[in-house]
């Protein structure tokens, strides 16, 4: 059996799984080479690749993972990256995203990501949620300690780059403890502005 | 490095075979070994065929007394990531041989032979914070802990929480 992914909608963002109409809009920002190497994939250069990761994306459900959902920007309608929960495994997962660089810093990484932390909690039931992000990555950083994971190390040499460079990587992550117990200060709030829409849900 | 054979002062690390299967299965169903590997007990002599059959597959080890013979544990590696460079490992030990140095002489060889012969670059290991002798025994061999990892696993049908430890090919050289 599938797992659920339904439709989440914040303040300024949907949340919808990704379509392979969403090609040319992945590609944009894939080629960007600011965006990539933070996840550790060479950037596009060919449409072809943008159109081969949403297969392999849309297949995840398959082989019972989350899902990736692609993150609209609803005032412009305009499919500005994806979010997901990896590695999923039973009770657990790990958060990934990706986001056009032209909308960088205005919150929408952490808005989307809320949601999905609300939907991995609430929807899925995970007791793990961890959160990665290769130790150069300054802004990612920033990101997740405004989500409220906690810090729980870092992994020395843990990635090779495409390029041959060798990679540390810290990981964080937030417990179901974490999430139900009130230790993570904006769920309450955030909540209330958070719609989940299971109609959809394919 | 895998299917190799190596001998210590004391042992002989060798592939685990088909004719291994009583010692996997009196290691593997033992419930305070498994309690602090992290495994369902095995039940059945069938259980047991799957589970060699399995460790075979991924060229794990028999640890073994050189003057004996005896099977006293296994170790290998699980999780081997040759585009990374990286591999974790894991071992048990059979209880009446705790405290007397044979793990560390094992994982010493291991070790050894993983930074000196093949291209890795990453050792990890992960441990319960509440197994003590197997951190002194990683932190001695020079294993760094990473960190804490929170309700990592389920195991037994409980939530775990684990340390990492790893050893990279610079700390290992120096």
């Amino acid at each position: 059996m599938k797992l659920r992914q339904p439709i989440l909608h914040t303040q300024h963002l949907d949340l919808r799984p990704i379509k392979l109409t969403d090609v040319d809009a992945v590609f944009e920002y894939a080629k960007d080479e600011r965006v990539g190497p933070n996840a550790g994939w060479k950037p596009h250069t060919d449409k072809e690749e943008s159109r081969s990761f949403i297969k392999f994306a849309l297949q995840k459900r398959d082989f019972h993972q989350p899902g990736i959902y692609a993150i609209i920007y609803r005032k412009k309608n305009k499919m500005i990256g994806t979010i997901e929960i990896h590695s999923y495994k039973e009770f657990k997962g790990e958060l990934g995203f990706v986001l056009h660089p032209k909308y960088w810093n205005k919150g929408f990484a952490t808005e989307a990501a809320k949601a999905i932390i609300v939907y991995g909690f609430e929807v899925l039931g995970l007791r793990r949620l961890a959160y990665g992000h290769f130790l150069f990555n300054e802004p990612s950083k920033r990101v997740c300690e405004k989500l409220g994971f906690t810090y729980e190390g870092t992994l020395r040499n843990k990635y090779l780059q495409y390029n041959g460079d060798v990679i540390d990587e810290a990981i964080y992550s937030i417990t179901s403890e974490d999430f139900f117990h009130h230790k993570i200060p904006w769920v309450m709030d955030f909540k209330k502005t958070l719609k989940v829409d299971y109609d959809l849900d394919s | 490095m895998k299917g190799q054979t190596f001998q210590t002062d004391r042992l002989i690390i060798r592939p685990l075979k088909e004719k291994d299967l009583p010692a996997v299965y009196e290691l593997f169903s033992h419930d305070r070994l498994m309690e602090t590997y992290g495994m369902n007990n095995l039940k059945t002599m069938d259980h047991a065929r799957d589970f060699l059959e399995e460790l075979i597959h991924d060229q794990e080890w028999a640890i073994t007394l050189k003057e004996t013979k005896e099977v006293i544990g296994t170790i290998g590696f699980v999780a081997y990531k040759d585009k990374h460079k990286r591999a974790e490992i894991a071992f048990e030990l059979k209880e009446s041989y705790w405290s007397l140095g044979y793990m560390k002489e094992s994982l010493q060889i291991i070790i050894d032979t993983f930074f000196q012969t093949s291209k890795m670059n990453r050792l990890e290991a992960y441990v319960y914070p509440r197994n003590k002798a197997c951190i002194h025994l990683l932190e001695g061999l020079g294993f760094t802990k990473e960190g804490l990892l929170r309700q990592y696993a389920v195991k037994r049908d409980k939530l775990e929480d684990y340390y990492l430890y790893s050893i990279i090919k610079s700390d290992y050289q120096t």
